[in-house]
């Protein structure tokens, strides 16, 4: 495996463009995450938020655009404390390669 | 003071943005502010005014002076619950902006005379002016 | 003695630009720079400003989305830039 590119103190990515799949696998590893296609569906779901409004959303706004993307099921904090345990806006946006979300208040 | 009937508060919180984007950080401070309300659901309103028109403008490109695309952030707003945009309207008129040339699109404005922009006020909590 | 002005405040600074107009002469440049680059917008510089070459800073007009079809404005880039400041004797900032 690669040595990771530049990261902030937290872990982010200092660069947005040295993102890519296998680096996500790299930032999930430390994290002790294994990603299967739930997080991918998350991963993706966020980095098109980024795409489109420039801002890494915070839980609320996750779980709402979660519900809105993915379905019901999925929109709720207890299915993405499942994928991604502890905090997991700011854990998946970083797995995403994304900014801390903004708003973590 | 004379014994007018209580105003309805309408919103938490009124926020004013008067300065153009990207040459200080105002903009993105009160969109930042917007969207932290919003997220905790608080009733926000925002108004533009004088050179915070200037926000509403489409197609801007602030890559190259790396900046944060307020635009974009602007497009987040209604995602956010955040849907009175509120624009006084002699400001766009003053600096030959018109909406259907310059102004995005994809947002939802409400023109407002000086009349209605003291009645906004009227109807908010809190008011913060950037 | 050409001189290269740069304008940095947006229309709304009238007394600013009162100044500007009551300095510059034919022969000088004008170069608007961040919020300066909103005069892109208004037909007013045109009129006010005869005999002098106006420029924008091109990052700045792109960041604002500032539509420049029909304007007299030319883009300029940094190195541009660097070279009105070369080619003037001096240099005079309205801020």
């Amino acid at each position: 495996m690669s040595e990771l590119p530049a990261c902030d103190a937290q872990g982010h990515l200092l660069n947005l463009e040295d993102w890519n799949p296998a680096i996500a696998e790299a930032i999930a590893a430390a994290e002790n995450i294994e990603l299967s296609s739930a997080h991918w569906e998350v991963i993706t779901l966020l980095r098109e938020f980024y795409q489109e409004f420039g801002l890494s959303p915070a839980m609320r706004i996750l779980v709402k655009r979660c519900k809105e993307k993915l379905g019901e099921d999925k929109g709720n904090s207890m299915y993405l404390l499942s994928l991604f345990p502890g905090s997991p806006a700011r854990i998946a946006s970083k797995i995403a390669g994304l900014p801390k979300p903004t708003n973590c208040l | 003071m004379t014994a007018d009937a209580p105003t309805t508060i309408d919103y938490d919180l009124l926020i004013v943005l008067q300065h153009a984007p990207y040459s200080s950080a105002q903009a993105n401070e009160a969109l930042d502010l917007a969207l932290a309300g919003g997220t905790f659901d608080q009733r926000v309103a925002l108004l533009f005014i004088e050179d915070g028109v200037y926000q509403l403008m489409s197609e801007q490109a602030p890559d190259a002076a790396q900046q944060k695309n307020l635009e974009k952030m602007l497009n987040a707003l209604s995602f956010y619950g955040v849907n009175t945009l509120a624009v006084e309207s002699h400001s766009l008129f003053e600096r030959d902006l018109h909406p259907e040339k310059h102004i995005n699109p994809k947002l939802n404005l409400e023109l407002l005379n000086a009349k209605s922009i003291q009645a906004l006020y009227d109807r908010s909590k809190t008011v913060i002016r950037f | 003695m050409p001189t290269l002005h740069t304008l940095n405040r947006s229309p709304a600074n009238i007394q600013l630009f009162e100044q500007l107009i009551n300095t510059i002469r034919p022969g000088d440049t004008l170069l608007l720079l961040e919020d300066g680059v909103y005069y892109c917008l208004q037909n007013k510089l045109n009129r006010k400003i005869q005999d002098i070459q106006v420029y924008a800073l091109k990052d700045d007009v792109h960041a604002r989305g500032i539509p420049i079809e029909q304007s007299d404005v030319l883009l300029a880039s940094y190195e541009d830039f660097v070279n009105l400041t070369c080619e003037n004797d001096k240099l005079v900032n309205w801020y």
